[in-house]
């Protein structure tokens, strides 16, 4: 359920649910005069796990940093449910149920495992942060997903000093104590070792089966033709392709750009 | 042997120890991927072999000289060459520069220019992209950049810590074939990935690292096709998708 238009004034994408969908419409961003984005229009539906897939520097995390209020794009629209996302903030973003990792992890490294749990879901100030101090449901809540991401142990040493792999899975157990409506993740199979990405594949099956949609930046083709519906395609800023991994690999476009032979 | 670490203790700051007297060694003109779990100490050991991290104990001997705690600059002349994890390219300096950092303390000029010759020979994108600011190249061809670099004192031991990380498949694929041209021409390969299939595909040998210290190691394709590595350590990996017709591609690059 996804529509991809390349062209300025394509079809619209039709909308199922508009109460929950991420719709993206003619989304533009450059940076001094490099297009990033030029008239990127797709959606993820409610309750999907789409992929977003191609070249580097195609403009994926472009898109994710306009949807999240990281960037303002120059035109375009975003809009998720209701709301209009292009013009807020990245914790307004948080606010309305979107949580998202980054490629390069974002964690406080100053701070213990266990703290930077707690920090996407207490909207206080930083000074304040801390003095409630970290028990009851949250805590317990925090060690079951430190517990499944195989880091538990390390709950108290500072988060810099995680190996790389094991600060991406902090940030990813962190940005589900939100409990999101919308997940986005920029690769996230990247750095993980194969049983890891396994273990996530599951992970993010069940999540979705309880009403978890995903957004999903990867190069893991494997992970996404496995888990993916739809996989949709940009390069040099537009969609290209879009529909069912079956459909995205056998598409010449597609090959083109980016699977190669 | 190349590269021996006997007994090697290692770990950061006042932190617990990583490497648990790990043993390993690499002979002149071989290719050893390691893989394990994240945390298992894979990147802390190449840092312990190129002189950033100072072993607590054992030794590591290059080439039968005890090098543990020697500095990392003067490692790199002896001919160990660390690629690290991420993006290590200078962005604002052209990509040319960027090649030229990796003579940086050379004194012999003849040296330096017979690395510089070969860098450019097995990396053409360093010339043809000579004059672009390295931030602007693609994170395949930074990496490419990156590997030209270390690769201008023309090292014996040619050490890379994920390399494909973050790389569309068909960069992946190229980062791969490079490794295994410049394994070819003689120089000894130590790869850490956690793509374990590529990474055991592409290489002589694998090791496996689980808790700071190596837990099998063994011929790559024998690793590839054991049935308690691949439950342990393989996966079902998401990488096999089964309905590609090239499927063994798939499995590794992407």
């Amino acid at each position: 359920m996804i529509a991809a238009s390349n062209q300025p004034g394509g079809p619209a994408p039709p909308i199922a649910e508009p109460s929950a969908n991420l719709v993206i419409r003619s989304l533009e961003k450059s940076f001094g005069g490099i297009t990033a984005l030029s008239d990127c229009s797709f959606e993820v539906r409610a309750g999907s796990i789409t992929a977003l897939i191609g070249p580097n520097g195609s403009g994926k995390t472009t898109l994710f940093n306009c949807v999240t209020g990281f960037y303002r794009p120059e035109r375009g629209e975003v809009r998720f449910g209701g709301a209009l996302l292009a013009r807020l903030r990245p914790n307004e973003v948080v606010h309305l149920g979107i949580a998202r990792t980054f490629q390069i992890t974002r964690i406080f490294k100053n701070m213990t495992v266990l703290e930077n749990m707690i920090v996407p879901i207490r909207q206080i100030g930083l000074r304040t942060l801390f003095t409630a101090g970290i028990k009851g449901p949250e805590r317990e809540r925090a060690e079951g997903l430190l517990e499944f991401f195989g880091i538990a142990f390390l709950r108290n040493e500072p988060a810099g000093s995680l190996s790389f792999g094991q600060q991406k899975l902090l940030e990813l157990a962190a940005a589900l104590m939100a409990e999101p409506k919308l997940l986005m993740l920029d690769e996230p199979a990247g750095g993980l070792n194969p049983v890891m990405i396994d273990r996530l594949t599951a992970y993010i099956r069940e999540l979705n089966a309880g009403g978890m949609t995903f957004l999903i930046i990867e190069h893991n083709m494997g992970f996404v033709m496995e888990l993916c519906e739809p996989v949709i395609v940009i390069h040099r800023g537009r969609v290209i392709a879009g529909g069912s991994p079956a459909e995205v690999r056998a598409n010449p476009a597609v090959l083109d750009a980016y699977l190669g032979d | 042997m190349l590269i021996q670490c006997e007994r090697l203790v290692a770990g950061y700051g006042s932190g617990g120890d990583i490497l648990r007297g790990l043993d390993l060694g690499v002979g002149p003109g071989d290719f050893v991927c390691l893989i394990g779990p994240n945390g298992a100490g894979k990147s802390t050991l190449l840092r312990a072999i190129s002189g950033l991290l100072k072993p607590r104990r054992g030794r590591i001997l290059f080439r039968g000289r005890d090098i543990s705690g020697r500095r990392p600059d003067l490692l790199f002349r002896d001919g160990i060459a660390h690629v690290p994890q991420g993006r290590s390219t200078f962005p604002q300096m052209t990509v040319w520069e960027n090649v030229l950092m990796g003579a940086y303390g050379l004194r012999d000029q003849q040296l330096v220019r017979r690395g510089l010759h070969q860098a450019a020979e097995l990396f053409p994108i360093v010339v043809d992209q000579r004059h672009k600011a390295a931030g602007l190249l693609s994170g395949g061809e930074q990496k490419q950049v990156e590997i030209a670099r270390a690769m201008v004192t023309q090292p014996t031991l040619l050490m890379l810590d994920e390399p494909t990380l973050g790389l569309e498949p068909r960069a992946a694929r190229l980062v791969v074939e490079k490794m295994q041209v410049l394994n070819e021409l003689g120089t000894a390969v130590l790869l850490v990935e956690q793509n374990a299939r590529m990474g055991l595909s592409a290489a002589k040998r694998g090791c496996i690292l689980e808790l700071g210290t190596i837990k099998l190691e063994g011929r790559g394709d024998e690793l590839l096709n054991d049935p308690q590595v691949k439950q342990l350590y393989l996966g079902r990996a998401a990488g096999a998708d089964e309905t590609t017709p090239n499927a063994a591609e798939a499995r590794g690059a992407m």
